[in-house]
């Protein structure tokens, strides 16, 4: 919620996507490679090269967290300033980080093959307001996970639906893996389909049993995608995996199609689920329609070929793509190029046109995220590791600063009203006010908005909100005075 | 709507005991009411909400600054406290582990401090006119380097300075810290956007009855729970609600049969809120006289008018928990009523 954008120029607030460039944040001495906003685009989560999890405050552009053992302290274990939290930091580099709804757990996995979720209120459990707690424990206790697996992983996602499960993609077979974080267990996909009820799923099991003998040809689960009801897997051979998720947690095969035949890097699809973004190793990023084919009372999914973005010249390959919030009218991707000074491209998705490449950041740029509430940009740039940021840019009002003035942009002939100058008298005026204040007979003051100016659902109430660490601190402090 | 009178605690501080704050824990039972006495130490009132032993048993906090305090806020975690004084410095006190940091960067005495909702930010206004931001979460630093050079919380954010006077009272809406609303002795009220330092709206009373050519300073800003409307209390004693979006005045609170004059003291101001009817809000009101009065807002209905204390001292400070109104008077008498709706 930002009440501020009502009092800004309306031109200004809803731009369908950044234009200004709003510098960097210097991650030094880590080297970011991925970052998330949360739910409500306050903070900035991001992995790094060593395998650091960091987390900035993006009012005061400031490193609040670091998540695991802050490295300033070493290894002097101050009783007085010990920690609950028992998990360690990754060992590797991060390959994708993510916010719960909540906006209290983070889900991160490396390439050292773990996933981990963390509970940002680990240490502050007695400041926590009851956010949809994934696993109870007890309050003093940390409740932080995490899951080793035995092959590579690409990625890892909370199911929206039911945040217990997390999907996790590896490299080992197409069909992506499940963890249960309640009961701690590991399991491929398909254990969560709902077998007892046959005569709907027949297809969806005839579908399972045909990719389980036909594994080699699909290829291994590279990249995922999860909505509200289902569940996208893009393989290294360009096949695409549609599964429903109920709102129990049972998941079933919806349909799978080829989309090309190199590897898929990343999948998007629009907030009203008919335009499916595709990025694949083939340098080329497809935009296909969605269509639901209804087939004797079965919905199956399908896709045509609308667009194609692709640099011919260049043969730019594309580190990741990103759609603008809402109805993702824009798309923006990352290029991976020999020219040093190519870094985002934005195209309108509507007739497949560029619009507009930033080029401030003067490096290649990898991982981006697209904040909905503050309308900004961040990417990640792949030499420096620091994280460059795009954000509307709302300039200030000079009339403003005095009540009746107004700015204009031509010229206006002053004319004197009639009564511009008469002296009124004090009685007509108070009656004046009296009779205003008579006819405004609601007024609601309890009420926040429901949404702000852009349309974001206002989550301030309801999204976990990062308590400060008074005593790192205080460590600090000890640590300067020394 | 009826008030009753629950305690009173009779304050022995060498000057007044103003200002003061109030914190309730929404998880756990914590309570904490600060006060100040004698100038710059800090009186903290633990867990007892209705305010039942004497003085000496609740425990005293002892500032590093040399002039006298003239606000007091306790973040919304309820850890850290703020105090700002005429020594132009703004000290962090963690109420366990002592001190935490000195803002200083201010060139005149420090009127008014705000947390922002999140909690990591606070702002702060000034005599010297102008408005700053300090980072509080300083909690990430993580190299030896970057320690050496970083000033701990010590330096501001941000300034905002437009104000043609000293900045007497700021305020922040609950959920939403992205504005922030000053009232100056110029006369003005002014909105910012914090998130870059512009200046987004400006109020006056230009246009209003009461124009007789003189500026009236302001001396309480208050957004309602919403944050649309704003509660103004200007130094003739007059409060006013305002749509600033809108940019006009909506409801006038002031006793017909009073005359309003210039006088020299700020006296306390709140909304009052019914937990059990979202509808019914009220605004609190202490006056010069030493009178307590409620107001509805919809009616503009006076509904209670009583006097605080019997010699009539005006009421400096109003903080309001749930359905307790915590008075606090120029002759250093905490007063708690517990309202029933």
């Amino acid at each position: 919620m930002s009440i501020n954008l009502l009092l800004h120029d309306p031109f200004c607030v809803l731009k369908d996507y950044p234009e200004h460039y709003a510098g960097i944040i210097n991650t030094y001495p880590f080297k970011a490679v991925v970052q998330r906003y949360n739910p409500t685009g306050d903070y900035l989560a991001s992995g790094c090269k060593d395998g650091s999890i960091i987390i900035y405050d993006m009012d005061t552009q400031k490193l609040i967290m670091y998540l695991g053992k802050n490295p300033v302290f070493g290894e002097n274990n101050d009783e007085s300033y010990q920690t609950k939290c028992l998990i360690k930091n990754h060992q590797d580099e991060i390959l994708s980080v993510e916010w719960s709804h909540c906006g209290r757990y983070l889900l991160s996995a490396g390439k050292d093959n773990v996933v981990k979720i963390w509970d940002l209120a680990c240490n502050h459990k007695n400041m926590v307001e009851n956010t949809q707690l994934i696993f109870e424990k007890r309050r003093d206790e940390c409740c932080c996970k995490s899951f080793d697996f035995d092959t590579n992983i690409h990625e890892a996602r909370f199911i929206k639906s039911n945040q217990d499960l997390v999907i996790v993609c590896t490299k080992k077979s197409c069909l992506p893996l499940v963890i249960d974080v309640q009961k701690n267990t590991i399991e491929s996909i398909h254990k969560y389909f709902d077998h007892s009820s046959l005569d709907g799923n027949s297809d969806s099991e005839s579908l399972l049993n045909e990719i389980l003998s036909n594994e080699k040809k699909y290829g291994v689960a590279t990249s995922s995608l999860v909505t509200d009801k289902k569940l996208f897997v893009g393989s290294s051979k360009g096949w695409c995996f549609v599964y429903n998720i109920s709102e129990n947690g049972d998941m079933s095969i919806n349909s799978h199609f080829k989309t090309s035949s190199s590897s898929i890097k990343n999948l998007l699809i629009n907030n009203s689920m008919d335009t499916m973004y595709i990025n694949s190793a083939d340098r080329v990023i497809r935009q296909f329609d969605v269509l639901s084919i209804n087939n004797q009372g079965k919905v199956a999914m399908e896709v045509n070929l609308k667009h194609k973005y692709q640099d011919v010249i260049n043969r730019l390959q594309w580190n990741d793509i990103i759609l603008s919030p809402h109805n993702g009218d824009f798309l923006a991707a990352s290029a991976n190029g020999a020219n040093k000074d190519t870094g985002l491209f934005l195209w309108d998705t509507i007739n497949g046109s560029l619009v507009k490449i930033y080029e401030n950041s003067g490096e290649q740029l990898y991982k981006i995220d697209w904040d909905p509430n503050n309308m900004s940009i961040a990417a990640s740039g792949c030499e420096s590791g620091d994280i460059f940021c795009w954000e509307v840019s709302l300039p200030p009002k000079w009339a403003s600063l005095a009540p009746d003035f107004e700015e204009v942009d031509e010229q206006v002939k002053y004319i004197e009203q009639e009564d511009e100058f008469d002296e009124q008298d004090n009685d007509y005026l108070k009656r004046d006010q009296n009779k205003f204040e008579t006819e405004i007979k609601d007024l609601d003051l309890v009420t926040p908005d429901r949404t702000d100016v852009r349309g974001n659902v206002n989550k301030s109430h309801s999204v976990f909100k990062i308590p400060t660490n008074y005593s790192d601190i205080l460590r600090l402090r000890k640590n300067i005075e020394q | 709507m009826h008030l009753e009178k629950k305690s009173i605690l009779r304050i022995k501080s060498s000057s007044n005991a103003v200002p003061f704050a109030t914190f309730k824990s929404k998880f756990e039972d914590d309570i904490k009411i600060c006060l100040c006495i004698d100038s710059t130490k800090i009186l903290l009132i633990e867990n007892d909400a209705y305010i039942t032993k004497p003085q000496e048993q609740y425990k005293e906090i002892d500032t590093d600054h040399y002039r006298g305090i003239n606000d007091i806020q306790i973040s919304s975690d309820g850890q850290l406290l703020a105090t700002a004084s005429d020594d132009s410095t703004i000290e962090l006190t963690h109420f366990q582990h002592g001190k935490l940091s000195t803002c200083m960067s201010h060139t005149g005495p420090v009127t008014s401090i705000k947390y922002s909702s999140k909690g990591n930010i606070l702002f702060s206004g000034s005599l010297d006119e102008n408005i700053k931001s300090w980072n509080i979460n300083a909690a990430g630093i993580l190299t030896q380097e970057s320690l050496n050079n970083e000033m701990l919380i010590t330096g501001p954010l941000k300034t905002m300075s437009t104000h043609s006077d000293c900045v007497i009272t700021l305020d922040i809406p609950y959920y939403d810290s992205s504005i922030l609303a000053t009232g100056s002795y110029d006369g003005l009220i002014r909105i910012f956007d914090t998130s870059n330092g512009n200046c987004l709206k400006t109020l006056t009373y230009d246009k209003d009855w009461a124009n007789d050519g003189q500026v009236r300073p302001i001396v309480k800003v208050k957004f309602s729970i919403n944050g649309k409307y704003l509660l103004v209390k200007s130094l003739d004693g007059v409060v006013k609600l305002w749509d600033y979006l809108l940019g006009r005045v909506v409801r006038t609170f002031h006793d017909e049969t009073k005359q309003t004059q210039l006088n020299n003291s700020i006296t306390g101001l709140n909304f009052l809120y019914n937990p059990n009817d979202r509808a019914q809000v009220y605004v609190i009101n202490g006056t010069q006289d030493g009178r307590l009065e409620i107001f509805d807002v919809i009616t503009k209905e006076l509904l209670i008018n009583i006097p605080i204390c019997d010699n009539g001292a005006s009421i400096t400070d109003i903080q309001v928990m749930e359905d307790k109104i915590y008075c606090l008077n120029a002759n250093n008498v905490l007063s708690l009523y517990t309202v029933t709706f």
